[in-house]
């Protein structure tokens, strides 16, 4: 049976709380020519990045909508919207596997693939798309991802994988108004992972956090199907 | 030989949808763009440089290959304005 893959974000509501579940299959894989690289460690230290990043709760203010009725018989009855504020809970949950070639990646499983430092030159690691499941990092950085230097990368990438921007590039808003951030909204948000390699705010050890709009972002790209693109 | 604007504006406009074609844009997601056709004369990328081997990637706007692009598209102006007029102007 075709394994189910990629990601698939569940929300439930239960009164005043909102359940949020990031729930991800991925496969690891070392393409260097070493084939040096701890795989199930890197897997480890992935879930331990990802949760520490996306697992937040928050605030979240909604729109209840209802009727009151008249009373009077065929009189209409009145329709209400209420705002009232629900505790948002998000949780991860990641569906490892350890593969020997790309080739043996599922359907539209993820892709986390370690590539020798010449097919990645310049840079730290990509993501084939905004919103894309393949990750390659370059290995270079491998052990410092695994021994917790390294904190953004990981959880960087996988916010691409989510569909998420760089907040500070200056031509974001064509494609997320929402993610244009300005000086202000940086300030507050020194430690945010989605800062582009130019960020004054990019941080490998303290560059970690999503803020709750980027959460309700994600949320909203995967209901567009702007997720688990090939 | 004469240059006309209908071929040399059609020349243009050639050349920068096969510019377009051409190029790849993987900075918003950390990889490189490549601007340039047949040679890409704008490198950059919005992701994290590893500044190791920064040297190697060759960042950035490259002058002589954006001449060499430039030489490209006046091939494809006079080309454009050859068939113009040899064989389409008479008819
Ligand atoms: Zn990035």
């Amino acid at each position: 049976m075709e394994q189910k893959g990629g990601w698939t974000i569940i929300v439930n509501e239960y009164g005043m709380t909102i359940d949020v579940l990031l729930d991800l299959y991925m496969s690891l894989c070392d393409s260097t020519t070493s084939k040096k690289i701890n795989l199930t460690d890197l897997g480890k230290a992935i879930e331990k990045q990802l949760k520490s990043t996306y697992e937040i709760s928050y605030d979240k203010l909604c729109y209840t909508t209802g009727n009151i009725k008249n009373g009077l018989d065929y009189l209409p009855t009145k329709k209400y919207v209420r705002p009232v504020v629900k505790h948002v809970q998000v949780h991860i949950k990641l569906h490892q596997r350890i593969i020997y070639h790309i080739n043996q990646k599922l359907g539209n499983e993820h892709l986390v693939d370690v590539r020798d430092a010449n097919k990645l030159i310049g840079l730290y690691g990509k993501v084939n798309k905004i919103g894309g499941t393949e990750i390659y990092l370059k290995e270079t950085f491998i052990p410092s991802i695994i021994k917790g230097l390294d904190k953004n990368t990981i959880p960087h990438e996988f916010g691409h994988s989510l569909g998420l921007y760089h907040v500070d590039e200056p031509w974001v808003w064509i494609k997320s108004m929402r993610e244009q951030w300005n000086i202000q909204k940086m300030i507050k948000n020194k430690t945010n992972i989605m800062y582009g390699g130019g960020g004054v705010y990019l941080n490998d050890r303290t560059s970690t956090t999503i803020t709750p709009e980027q959460m309700n972002i994600i949320i909203e790209n995967y209901k567009l199907g702007r997720l688990n693109l090939g | 030989m004469s240059i006309y604007t209908k071929p040399t504006l059609l020349a243009i406009a050639v050349f920068i949808v096969i510019t377009l074609i051409y190029s790849t844009f993987e900075a918003e997601s950390d990889g490189f763009s490549l601007i340039g056709f047949p040679l890409t004369f704008n490198k950059y990328t919005e992701g994290k440089i590893d500044p190791s081997d920064i040297g190697l990637a060759h960042i950035g706007f490259n002058t002589s290959n954006f001449l060499l692009d430039m030489l490209v598209l006046l091939v494809f102006i006079w080309g454009f304005n050859f068939i113009w007029i040899k064989f389409l102007k008479k008819t």
